[in-house]
């Protein structure tokens, strides 16, 4: 079945949409036949100027503006002054995009030009339309040959995506897993996958996409892509790595293959030995033993031996018994996986974003608000690739945003249904900073609970916290407090004094 | 990882001690467990399980919560967006469309409802420094952290030439809700009230300087 591989054919498919080109670099400022933007509207673009000036425009517009060129310095002057951003794309990119622009305007344009081509044919003279006609049945030969290698393509395409799709056998499966976990090396010397893409589940954090998220991904397409994107990948980091090492078509499809079959199972897990729970067991019935040879057996003669290990178990004992129970109904140290491997660190520290750009209704909302998909957006049509993660975590907000799917995030913090918070009083009236209850969110990584969230915990900030209850109208139907306070019975007022810890404040 | 190792290593040594004890008897080795226990104590939690609870039934709502899937609705959320067509109470809908003619149009229609006093100049600056100060700098000159620090990859525009002082507010606020060129659409983080309140401290404030040069 294999034979046909090895020949190198996968890795010259690599493609880039220019309908996605588009959304990507033009979408923001320029429409095709919906009316200007901030930039001109680009049905007939490619009538209006040669494909060779378009392409240097494109890459640079500031240097064909300050170089002087007439038409860059026309459009500058017509919109306002607003340079076009300069793009790095190649020239190929440029071509198939300005292709794209133009089969779209075709429909457009054929609805406008058709009335005046009518009215002038009577004025064409006879030797022009005897060339047109020679020029015309040139075009039509192209084109059938055209159409008849189109036809021969498909073909072997279609050959090859039969054959790939044919039931992936077990031995197929171990080869693939061999080649990714590293026991049979590469023959490209590519570096080995399972250095940055786990299979495993792993408890720290790996920025680079564990090997089910990625089979996931590419879960939706069939073998012959997903191998044809193995080998030539679209992101910066893999093409990195396989920029002088290419995989060979036989490896690619071994690891589809692997990939392909753990899918559905996930990812697996180190067996985890309930070790807590068999030392606690172990430490009981140490203690036993110990406690009944000193009273009924003695065969140890050394009385303190017994003494000592009978009160050390004793402790150990009756100290995991108190944690536990104190931790029954509390996640502090909850730290889940989420969907999107988002860092706080990366946004609030270093970018410095506030919490209120994107949690944007603590000052008058119960809730703080979970950012939608638009949000991320905002920085993110632009941003594309991340500093550890590459593109493939920013890949899941653009593909949750075209979809209009949200994301699933998991929620952290939690209260019990039966407990009334609202952010809007604390945040906005107390004035308490975001730190103060959800930790140092700031240096974290991957976002865990910062508080136990406990009553306790709620109860005892309220006895420390001060409030500011002079000059304040809101208070002023306070006049035992305001009376003890001039009396000098009372340093300061605190939350809990004007009831901030009755019980129906939170419990109703 | 490092973790995962270093409770590798502990369980092989554990193991070794469980030999000994068997044929030694010794008490000193179920000291060393003893020591070694209590180290463990701290190192053994499933950070991706809550632990257990008392009464779930009274923790978990029985109605659906905000963000909570829903099964009832189509597109699977609870968060509905109101009924197309109807308008909530003290909301005016946006009509513009992000066009040069929309802009345009927004900038002759719109009138700043609020008054330049102290109050609304403070607020303005406070949601300023939130929402728009990250892009545009916080003195406005198009500085913000994003660019300077070379993330975000076009040069944000500069809010207080002369050319932007003399667009009108209506057209600021068109542009803040639905957005002009790369910048997106705020309509969903910034409050009605606050987006006049941040241009007029835009207008007032923050070009001071530049109010002052053109006298």
């Amino acid at each position: 079945m294999l034979n046909f591989l090895g020949t190198g054919l996968l890795s010259s498919f690599a493609q880039t949409d220019p309908a996605e080109l588009f959304d990507d670099y033009c979408a923001d400022c320029h429409s095709i036949g919906e009316g200007d933007m901030k930039g001109p509207d680009l049905l007939g673009v490619e009538r209006k100027y040669n494909e060779d000036w378009l392409i240097k425009f494109i890459r640079s517009a500031k240097t064909m503006i300050s170089s002087g060129d007439k038409k860059a310095v026309d459009i500058w002057e017509k919109y306002n002054k607003s340079k076009m951003p300069d793009t790095n794309l190649s020239e190929l990119e440029i071509k198939s995009l300005i292709q794209y622009i133009g089969n779209l305007n075709k429909n457009k344009v054929e609805v406008i030009t058709s009335t005046p081509s009518n009215e002038n044919k009577s004025s064409v003279s006879n030797s022009t339309n005897q060339k047109i006609e020679n020029l015309n049945s040139k075009i039509d030969k192209y084109e059938t040959e055209l159409q008849n290698f189109e036809k021969k393509i498909d073909l072997i395409l279609e050959y090859h995506k039969k054959s790939f799709s044919a039931r992936i056998t077990d031995e197929e499966i171990n080869r693939g897993k061999e080649l990714f976990e590293g026991d049979r090396p590469f023959t490209n010397n590519v570096p080995v996958c399972v250095t940055c893409h786990n299979t495993f589940k792993i408890d720290s954090l790996n920025w680079n996409p564990s090997a089910h998220d990625i089979a996931k991904v590419l879960s939706n397409r069939d073998n012959m892509e997903m191998s044809t994107i193995i080998i030539n990948p679209s992101s910066n980091k893999m093409k990195e790595v396989l920029k002088d090492n290419k995989l060979t078509d036989d490896e690619s499809f071994y690891i589809t293959a692997f990939l392909q079959s753990i899918v559905k199972p996930g990812l697996k897990e180190h067996k985890k030995i309930p070790i807590k729970l068999i030392l606690f067991i172990i430490v009981c019935i140490l203690m036993f033993i110990s406690f009944f040879d000193l009273i009924f057996t003695k065969i140890v003669k050394q009385k303190w031996l017994n003494i000592t290990v009978c009160f050390v178990t004793a402790v150990f004992i009756g100290n995991t018994i108190i944690v536990n129970a104190r931790n029954i109904g509390l996640s502090k140290g909850y730290t889940p996986i989420q969907p999107i491997k988002f860092s706080h660190k990366i946004h609030v520290k270093e970018n410095k974003i506030n919490c209120i750009f994107c949690h944007n209704s603590p000052e008058f909302s119960i809730e703080s608000g979970i950012p939608s998909t638009n949000v991320c957006m905002n920085c993110h049509n632009k941003i594309k690739s991340g500093e550890m993660t590459g593109q493939f975590e920013i890949n899941k907000i653009k593909k949750s945003f075209k979809n209009k799917k949200p994301i699933e995030w998991i929620k952290i913090h939690n209260l019990p249904d039966h407990v009334f918070f609202s952010h809007a009083q604390h945040v906005n009236v107390g004035k308490i900073e975001c730190q103060t209850c959800h930790g140092a969110i700031d240096e974290m990584d991957i976002t865990s609970q910062h508080a136990s969230l406990s009553m306790g915990w709620c109860v005892k900030c309220h006895r420390e916290s001060e409030v500011q209850f002079e000059n304040n109208k809101y208070y002023s139907n306070h006049k035992e407090l305001h009376n003890d306070l001039k009396l000098g019975k009372i340093n300061n007022v605190t939350a809990d004094k004007i009831g901030a810890n009755d019980c129906a404040k939170c419990h109703y | 990882m490092f973790e995962m190792y270093i409770m590798n290593r502990i369980n092989k040594i554990m193991s070794l001690l469980f030999i000994l004890t068997k044929k030694n008897q010794g008490y000193l080795t179920h000291f060393c467990i003893i020591i070694l226990c209590l180290f463990h104590f701290s190192c053994e939690t499933d950070r991706n399980k809550r632990g257990y609870e008392y009464a779930p039934d009274m923790f978990y709502s029985e109605a659906y919560e905000t963000y909570a899937p829903n099964t009832f609705f189509s597109d699977g959320k609870t968060a509905q967006p109101p009924v197309s067509g109807s308008i909530p109470r003290h909301m005016i809908p946006h009509q513009y469309p992000k066009t040069s003619e929309g802009q345009r149009l927004a900038g002759l229609e719109l009138i700043n409802p609020f008054e330049a006093n102290e109050d609304n100049l403070s607020r303005g600056k406070v949601e300023y420094n939130v929402f728009c100060a990250n892009c545009h700098g916080i003195d406005g000159r198009g500085d913000g952290n994003l660019y300077t620090s070379g993330k975000y990859p076009s040069e944000p525009p500069s809010l207080i030439t002369k050319e932007m002082l003399k667009m009108p507010d209506g057209e600021y606020y068109h542009i803040m809700t639905v957005g002009s060129s790369i910048m997106g659409s705020f309509a969903s983080l910034i409050r009605p009230q606050d987006k006049w309140k941040i241009i007029l401290y835009i207008k007032n404030d923050l070009s001071l300087e530049e109010i002052n040069n053109i006298q």
